[in-house]
């Protein structure tokens, strides 16, 4: 990382190098459950979201800047999850997508289900939704590039994250104009 | 390579707490020791988190171990806290591609048992959207079935129709993967305005673009030279472990309650059965492509019978299942989904068993992959059709 | 579309069966149940394996596909097995079970994965979640679904869930919040109603109702509403009390009569639109007279009649004969009586609330 971790990024650098980032965002899928059906249709040709500069199609963890966990996190898996997310390599995000990963869901009771992804990973955008359509995927990612656009590097990387983006709770139905 | 070598090397591949033995085999200067290969449970090879432990002898699986487990949601546990309405909301995300089919078994059972009348009209529909949601699910199985022996386009393909009948499915029950329509003595609602003469021009379109997919995935050289003749699968075995679907109909065995056992109308239309020869790779996929043939013709069917009328019966106050017990199992799109309802009069489920198909299929996984070369075992995978929540539950 | 039916003739009724099982195993067959369709035999513990065994051998029996296999808590008397198995042949079901020996402290049953290979993970499954040891199993551990620490049999009835204990159930109506009639209580959600208790619910219901205006005459609620505000003694919510099931049940008929027409529209595609739209006119016809009908049944104080059922008789006819629907007729007449009602009850101050209401 060099100096980026030392010192402020000038602003026009910053704007740049953050728009650079924002539309390069190569996506791991964590695809756990149903959500991931929606996720694979929100990659394929009718929602596409390969055009907001998302590539779907990383190899492996270790390439992957955008970690997208979709579906239920079970105590079984939790483990796997975390090491996938630690093997990612700064500065990375995390999706929260679909009710089961950011909360538990309609499995809240359950005796086997982690209780939400928030509790091993950090998360940056919380997309609702029991599965949420690929729209609302769509417009995570869109959340997750404004917010992108607008940090600094220096304080990601020293571990100060901004609060969580949940769709809909800080936007309502996220009908503002973008 | 020294024996430290390999030892490092293997181990993190392994599951902690599992033995790594080691066995020499061969002689002279090419000594070979077993290997234990872990895949998954995040494998792009294993659709969902689906783990296999293989041991391999060189490029030779001689083990196979599934280890499932990473889905289990506990759903038999969490139906016995929810009553018999919200039971459905539940049972359709376990086999998350074939929501409405499984939430069809509950809403049978409850109607069994409480011995309810359930209009025509209401039977009809049933019909029609779980053989499209029969569709919706095989259509995903080409698509991942295609990625995995090494093709993406297939996929692409399929999510065209997808997103297609989704949108039908969707504007008369307001889901796109669960769809929660059935409630026990019909139907949620009515279908909207249109629904058949929409359905009736989708399904022209699904037939026109059929044979793409015959064309694309069957007809292709590399296809059948990944598939046919790999993981033959006899007829007796694949009966004692409780293959159902077409994992079972490849065998050569025609065996579908939609015929031997009809429920809803089925028994009053003609459903066919598409069977294969030997149980191989190949001949599970194509029974699966020639399902979707299958489950078109039947729609074409029903169109005409869908007579005018109510779609739900009366509910009782409480929807209360008398005590006793019952089973009822429907043809899933993966194989037989059974449940097995035990009340005892509550208004909750007392035990609900749900033998779901994916479960029994992946238990036919060892004796297929034993002896296999490793290529074959993912062909091998991906063809004995399963969904990991099924597996689970 | 084989051979399967081939031999559909030759199956056993479930009384042969029974015999032919009580022939092999003597008192091995405890005794037998038919309800709901499913011929369940229950086998004692010691001919468990024979019996799996003879239901595959049997030529008569083949019941050749295992379907599955799976435990059930039975109370103080521990745990029952049942197998669930199916002849591909002759199209019969049959369901063995047993009691398993050793309570519920230490419950075995003997396994049957000679017999039938599906039961392997059946009886791992059984183990993982009721704790039932399997004697002749190959291996019952690791425990196939749960992480293999877990603690406890999940599917006991006697292993409660810490999530439930710990946190109220998180949607609005708890499943077991009833009236004293024993019915689950339902609201009819309207747009504009928040769908929950917190802000993010009444924040989207806000945007619902800027989205969708409330439309105006037809739902007649709105004047209803106004109507009984002018009324200061009416309580808020009596309003919403006097939606009742009759007028319900109508309006779905209504609705069926109309979708029904347009399913036929539907099904007559090819160009016949006009014998389509005569037909839904003549069911509109239909639905009239049927209106009529009833606004006449309803009027015949023998059949009930407009006393129990609350709405004030003048109105109805006076609007009904304007061409009103029904349901309109009938909530405005409501109202009217109410007023009536209300009027009348403070002339007569003091006295005995109307028991009508409730009803």
């Amino acid at each position: 990382m060099g100096l980026m971790d030392q010192v402020e990024l000038p602003q026009p650098v910053k704007y740049v190098f953050n728009w650079g980032r924002k539309y390069s965002l190569w996506c791991f899928n964590f695809g756990l459950a149903c959500c991931a059906i929606e996720f694979i249709a929100a990659s394929t040709s009718r929602h596409d979201f390969i055009r907001h500069g998302v590539i779907p199609f990383a190899h492996g963890p270790r390439q992957a800047d955008l970690l997208v966990v979709s579906g239920t996190l079970t105590d079984k898996m939790a483990p796997a999850v975390k090491r996938l997310y630690e093997e990612m390599p700064e500065p990375k995000y995390v999706i929260s997508f679909g009710s089961c990963a950011n909360c538990g869901g309609p499995y809240w009771d359950s005796y086997s289900v982690t209780k939400g992804v928030d509790q091993i990973i950090p998360v940056d955008v919380y997309v609702p939704g029991c599965p949420p359509r690929p729209e609302a995927l769509l417009d995570g990612i869109i959340a997750l590039q404004d917010r992108i656009q607008h940090e600094s590097l220096k304080d990601r990387i020293a571990g100060r994250r901004l609060d969580p983006v949940t769709l809909g709770a800080d936007a309502p139905l996220a009908l503002e104009g973008r | 390579m020294s024996d430290l070598d390999t030892k490092e090397r293997i181990q993190p591949g392994t599951a902690p707490g599992e033995d790594v033995a080691f066995e020499i085999h061969g002689d002279g200067d090419f000594p070979t020791a077993d290997m234990s290969l872990s895949i998954g449970p995040a494998h792009p090879a294993t659709h969902g988190v689906f783990r296999i432990v293989l041991e391999m002898d060189g490029e030779r699986v001689r083990e196979a171990r599934p280890v499932i487990g990473y889905m289990h949601r506990g759903f038999e546990k969490l139906a016995e806290y929810r009553d018999y309405r919200q039971i459905k909301a539940l049972v359709n995300r376990h086999d998350w591609l074939s929501g409405f089919s499984n939430e069809l078994g509950v809403a049978l059972a409850v109607e069994k048992m409480m011995e309810m009348e359930v209009p025509d009209r209401a039977q009809w529909i049933r019909m029609l959207i779980a053989e499209w949601n029969r569709i919706l699910n095989h259509l995903m199985f080409i698509g991942s079935y295609a990625i995995e022996l090494g093709a993406i386009t297939p996929m692409f393909y399929a999510f065209r129709e997808r997103e297609d009948i989704q949108h039908l499915l969707e504007s008369a029950t307001g889901g796109r993967l669960h769809f929660t329509y059935n409630q026990p003595g019909g139907l949620k609602i009515d279908l909207p305005k249109g629904f058949l003469r929409e359905s009736q021009r989708l399904s022209t379109v699904v037939r026109e673009r059929l044979p793409d997919y015959f064309d694309l995935v069957l007809g292709n050289e590399i296809f059948q030279g990944r598939t046919k003749g790999i993981g033959p699968l006899p007829s007796d075995v694949a009966l004692s472990i409780g293959v159902t679907g077409p994992t079972l109909q490849a065998t050569g065995v025609a065996e579908d309650p939609r015929v031997t056992e009809p429920y809803l109308k089925y028994g009053e239309i003609d459903v066919p059965v598409p069977v294969g020869e030997n149980g191989d790779s190949f001949d599970r996929f194509s029974c699966l492509l020639r399902r979707i043939q299958a489950s078109l013709d039947i729609i074409d069917q029903v169109h005409d019978h869908v007579p005018p009328g109510p779609v739900n019966s009366k509910l009782p106050k409480m929807v209360k299942a008398p005590e006793g017990a019952t089973y009822v199992r429907t043809e899933n799109p993966l194989g037989q989904l059974g449940y097995w309802l035990e009340s005892d009069g509550g208004r909750t489920p007392w035990r609900l068993k749900m033998r779901t198909p994916s479960f029994s299929n992946v238990q036919a996984i060892p004796y297929l992959m034993e002896g296999v070369l490793l290529p074959d075992a993912i062909s091998i995978l991906g063809s004995v059709f399963f969904v990991v929540g099924d597996i689970d539950r | 579309m084989s051979g399967v039916l081939a031999r559909r003739d030759r199956a056993l009724t479930p009384e042969e069966t029974e015999e032919l099982l009580r022939d092999r195993l003597g008192d091995g067959v405890r005794n037998s149940l038919q309800e709901f369709g499913i011929f369940t035999v229950w086998i004692a513990q010691d001919s468990w394996s024979e019996a799996a065994r003879r239901c595959r051998d049997e030529p008569l029996l083949a019941y050749d596909m295992f379907d599955h296999l799976t435990a059930v808590d039975a109370r103080e008397h521990g745990f029952d097995v049942l197998v669930v198995l199916y002849s591909t042949s002759t199209g019969n079901r049959i369901v063995l079970r047993t009691r398993c020996e050793g309570g519920r402290e230490a419950p075995t049953c003997p396994s049957i994965t000679e017999t039938y290979r599906g039961a392997n993970w059946m009886e791992r499954e059984a183990y993982d979640m009721f704790g039932i040891d399997f004697p002749g199993h190959p291996s019952l551990e690791p425990r196939l679904l749960t992480v293999e620490n877990f603690e406890g049999y999940p599917l006991r009835k006697d292993f409660h869930l810490t999530s439930r204990a710990a946190k109220p159930w998180p949607g609005v109506a708890e499943p077991k919040e009833l009236d004293e009639e024993g019915n689950v209580i339902e609201k009819e959600a309207r747009i504009g109603d928040a769908p929950g208790p917190y802000e993010l619910d009444k924040a989207m219901a806000e945007q619902a109702k800027l989205a969708n205006p409330l439309p105006e005459p037809e739902t007649v609620e709105g004047e209803i509403a106004e109507e009984l505000a002018e009324d200061a003694q009416v309580a808020p919510d009596s309003g919403e009390v006097l939606a009742g099931t009759g007028e319900q049940a109508a309006e779905t008929l209504e609705k069926q009569a109309t979708e029904q027409a347009a399913a036929d529209a539907d099904a007559e595609t090819q160009g016949s639109a006009q014998a389509a739209r005569a037909k839904a006119e003549q069911r509109r016809q239909e639905q009239v007279a049927a209106r009529a009908r009833k606004a006449a049944e309803r009027a015949d104080p023998g059949s009930g009649g407009a006393a129990a059922d609350g709405i004030d008789q003048e109105t109805f006819d006076r609007l009904i004969a304007e061409g009103k629907s029904e349901r309109i007729a009938r909530s405005k007449a409501k109202a009217a009586y109410i007023k009536r009602q209300r009027a009348e009850q403070r002339a007569a101050e003091g006295e005995d609330d109307g028991g009508e209401q409730d009803a």
